[in-house]
């Protein structure tokens, strides 16, 4: 603990608010430190000089202090009083905003018009009013959610036909296709066949003529010999 | 058995004058000696005291009692002081002398009181000028700690609580406040003791 310390601690010690715990610290602290042993018993003889200052006492006057508790009250109705052609016409201006803001239903600008509307229903509490805009925000919710709900099934059901649509052409078009295809092979496959047999019988046709030849010519060779 | 701070101001909230009564007389004497300390001015305190209890008055219907009548009542006194004391710098006027009432107040006591004699009572006189004067060179946060905390013998926290500032501050009012008060009784206090024969 230092010096600065100490003399914080010295202070609430003077005044009997030192923590405990803090107590044995400064103790120790003074028993080494002259100086602050010093400031604390200068500091206990201001204390105590401060004491010596004479308290008197001087009893409040009730009388007068009631007196200018009533100017007081009074202070007021009399300004009231003094200023009443002020407040006569500050009050009607008052009671007539108030009858105006009571039995105006509706002001709208619109079209470079001002429509005021009067009606003279009775103005709803705020916390009428309050529940009928709820309600009425509730109410357009949920038919903007109905709403939504139709326009989304509809769309739904608009894709999956065009899905299906799609799907059928397709599969039409596949089958026409392959049709086609295999009316195709089948042609070929004829054409093939014809031409084979074709061959074939021009092979045999060719080789009858070269049998029948050979063998003429093998005739002939013995006719020569 | 007196009724207590708290009973009193219910009592003034449905209009009983009796109970203000009660309540002025028990806080008269701590009230005005709270403000003279503070303000050092004799006429300018027992105004301030009828004004703080004016306000006690007019206040008592949105008083909300919650066992600390003491701290908001120091706490008027002491924001009225303050403001008296503002305006008085601005004003630029000097604090009234003790002698306007000390000396004279004192001279009239003795005459009247015969139990101390005159020389006590101008030595007794001399000494709260003294004490009177350190106490108002102080800057005002200072003395109002050092008035509450001494006199009135309200605890720090209390303190810290009526000026609604941290109990570090209030402390550290204390501290330089008082090693200012060291400085200027000095002579008095210790030095001038042996000379002064005090």
């Amino acid at each position: 603990m230092d010096c600065k310390q100490a003399r914080a601690l010295i202070i609430e010690s003077l005044y009997d608010e030192l923590a405990s715990e803090s107590a044995p610290q400064l103790q120790e602290h003074l028993d080494h430190c002259g100086d602050c042993l010093k400031y604390k018993a200068e500091m206990q003889a201001t204390v105590e000089y401060l004491d010596r200052a004479v308290d008197k006492d001087v009893p409040v006057d009730l009388a007068a202090l009631h007196e200018a508790i009533d100017r007081r009250r009074h202070r007021l109705l009399k300004f009231l009083r003094r200023r009443w052609p002020v407040w006569v016409t500050v009050g009607a201006c008052a009671l007539m905003l108030c009858m105006f803001a009571l039995f105006v239903s509706e002001i709208q600008y619109k079209d470079g018009a001002l429509t005021i509307s009067f009606n003279g229903q009775k103005t709803d509490s705020l916390e009428e009013r309050t529940s009928r805009i709820l309600a009425a925000y509730r109410e357009d919710q949920l038919q903007f959610q109905a709403q939504l709900t139709d326009e989304l099934r509809s769309s739904v059901t608009a894709i999956s036909q065009a899905i299906n649509e799609y799907e059928s052409q397709r599969d039409e078009q596949i089958a026409a296709a392959f049709q086609q295809m295999q009316v195709r092979q089948y042609q070929m496959l004829a054409a093939i066949r014809e031409d084979l047999e074709n061959l074939a019988l021009q092979t045999d046709d060719r080789f009858k003529v070269s049998y029948l030849t050979t063998m003429a010519a093998m005739a002939d060779l013995a006719n020569s010999q | 058995m007196q009724p207590g701070d708290e009973e009193l101001m219910q009592k003034i909230k449905k209009g009983d004058v009796e109970a203000f009564d009660i309540l002025v007389r028990r806080w008269e004497n701590r009230l005005f000696k709270v403000i003279y300390r503070i303000t050092g001015d004799f006429e300018t305190s027992r105004d301030l005291r009828q004004e703080v209890f004016l306000r006690v008055y007019q206040s008592a219907k949105g008083y909300r009692s919650d066992g600390h009548f003491s701290t908001w009542l120091y706490r008027i006194a002491i924001n009225c002081s303050i403001n008296e004391l503002r305006k008085r710098k601005r004003r630029q006027t000097l604090p009234l002398s003790m002698s306007e009432f000390g000396e004279e107040q004192a001279f009239q006591d003795a005459l009247l009181d015969s139990s101390p004699g005159p020389d006590e009572v101008i030595q007794q006189s001399e000494m709260d000028e003294q004490i009177r004067a350190a106490l108002h060179r102080l800057p005002d946060e200072q003395r109002v700690v050092i008035v509450l905390r001494h006199y009135e013998g309200l605890k720090f926290q209390q303190i810290a609580s009526v000026l609604n500032c941290p109990l570090g501050t209030v402390k550290s009012r204390m501290h330089h406040g008082l090693e200012q008060l060291r400085a200027r009784l000095k002579r008095y206090c210790w030095e001038g003791e042996a000379s002064h024969g005090l």
